[in-house]
């Protein structure tokens, strides 16, 4: 059975589209077919980011309003043959995304797919609405400073009210927490929230932490998610994550501050002369 | 024939509130009552067909309740409740078919359970309720609870708790541990600006003394 998962924030520039394009991706790896749709309608960047941006031709919401065949909007992934993308509109606004449109385009994904990844826009309007509302499963974006956890903390409480699940009394969607830009040695000099702080605002459970790293920019400016960079730590950190989705138990990695001692500078110089 | 529920409902509660004049009985003697009732409404028209509440508190030995009650219809005055008066008078207006004001409340007051919140009240909710208020989990930054009686949380307060809206200055708010950013009981509150208080890690509980409030921990 096929499973929706919605990745949102309510805050804008979290890194809700780069967690979208890295968890879809990671989940083609791992053999899953996977689809994912870009509901941020008139502030499309889903394909610049899966650098897919040169073979938009329909839309979602094309799509949606019946100007074309679902078969004809969605583009096949370069790299992996079971990941699909399905790209926002950018000359319409999110008022274009109607629940009827958005349910109908779901169930036919449904029969084709393992996994649906609904990038949400930032916000709680009707494009975050739409994003959500049919999701089986939720992973709430956070970075660790106070505005994104209450903004987090407000997306929370819509998953549990303005849902399809919520409003037909059916089970819960499972929430799970994603903390991206994470900064341990800044947490260590007390000017970042820890990830136990964030943990106990949320009180949800932790899938993952991906720490800031420039591997992530350098990826979305070449159009290939950062998780088929497996050298870079926000790399393996998606693919950390990815695996605990599918319900792997792996210790989290990257949440403390590697010690800069003697031994650590002396191996990392070699390492360097060898590859050198 | 067979009747169902339809999804709208045929009655409904709804509180207002309205303001009823009261008529203060001084005599227990009928006639001299019908008397000067008769003079009295000669000089105004307000009372017609006025409902009334009886007080009764004037009087101290047993009246005729029935005879009383006619001599208002009489006159196009009805009585709906009695207040005031000795439990011998007041049962009297009982068996005539009007209860005392105070029993209406007492009926209210039976029938009062608590709203229980199994979950965190996330950011951006709002819970109100009539009834005292149990949450199970935490009230987050900018969450906002408020009860006509009292506020028991059993996670963190880190919102707004606002117990007693309608006035109950004998609320109280209990939370395990809390950062809140307002409290409030009655008409008087304490953000986190004024007062450190409301900042603590221990269970604690907030109520009113000498007009002002206090905390304590448990």
């Amino acid at each position: 059975m096929a499973e929706v998962l919605v990745v949102t924030s309510g805050k804008g520039g979290v890194g809700k589209t780069t967690t979208s394009a890295s968890i879809s991706t990671g989940l083609a790896m791992r053999g899953k077919k996977t689809c994912v749709i870009d509901f941020d309608v008139g502030l499309r960047n889903l394909d610049l980011v899966m650098g897919c941006e040169r073979r938009v031709i329909y839309d979602l919401i094309n799509v949606i309003y019946k100007e074309a065949n679902l078969s004809q909007a969605l583009i096949k992934d370069k790299r992996y043959n079971n990941l699909y993308i399905l790209p926002a509109s950018q000359t319409k606004n999110k008022d274009a995304l109607t629940k009827e449109g958005v349910g109908i385009v779901i169930d036919e994904l449904k029969k084709d797919f393992d996994y649906i990844v609904c990038d949400s826009p930032a916000g709680i309007e009707q494009g975050a609405e739409m994003a959500m509302y049919f999701a089986d499963k939720a992973l709430v974006v956070a970075n660790p400073e106070t505005s994104s956890i209450r903004d987090s903390d407000r997306i929370i409480g819509l998953l549990s009210s303005k849902t399809y699940r919520a409003e037909n009394d059916m089970p819960p969607i499972k929430e799970s927490l994603l903390i991206t830009r994470y900064n341990p040695s800044r947490v260590e000099d007390g000017n970042m929230l820890s990830v136990d702080d964030i943990k106990e605002f949320l009180s949800i459970p932790l899938l993952g932490v991906v720490p800031e790293c420039q591997s992530v920019l350098d990826a979305s400016n070449t159009g290939v998610p950062v998780v088929s960079n497996q050298k870079s730590d926000a790399g393996q950190a998606y693919m950390d994550a990815v695996n605990r989705f599918l319900g792997e138990s792996i210790p989290m990695r990257f949440v403390s501050n590697e010690k800069k001692g003697f031994w650590n500078i002396l191996k990392g110089k070699f390492t360097t002369s060898e590859v050198v | 024939m067979t009747l169902t529920l339809n999804s709208a409902p045929s009655v409904l509660f709804k509180s207002r509130s309205i303001s009823i004049p009261t008529l203060n009985i001084y005599s227990d003697n009928i006639d001299l009552i019908k008397l000067s009732f008769k003079e009295q409404l000669k000089q105004t028209t307000l009372f017609k067909n006025a409902s009334v509440i009886l007080d009764l508190s004037n009087l101290e030995t047993p009246i005729d309740a029935l005879k009383l009650i006619n001599i208002c219809h009489e006159q196009s005055i009805y009585p709906i409740a009695t207040q005031g008066g000795n439990q011998l008078i007041t049962d009297q207006f009982k068996k005539a078919g009007i209860r005392k004001l105070s029993d209406v409340n007492d009926v209210k007051d039976t029938q009062t359970s608590e709203l229980v919140i199994t979950k965190t009240v996330r950011s951006g909710q709002e819970i109100y309720s009539e009834k005292p208020i149990v949450i199970l989990g935490d009230v987050s930054a900018a969450a906002e609870v408020a009860s006509n009686a009292s506020i028991h949380i059993y996670g963190e307060l880190r919102g707004k708790a606002m117990a007693g809206v309608r006035g109950d200055t004998s609320a109280h708010i209990f939370a395990s541990s809390s950062q809140a950013e307002l409290v409030a009981i009655g008409k008087q509150f304490i953000s986190a600006e004024q007062s450190n208080i409301i900042n603590f890690k221990t269970p604690s509980r907030f109520t009113i003394m000498d007009k002002k409030i206090k905390a304590f921990n448990l």
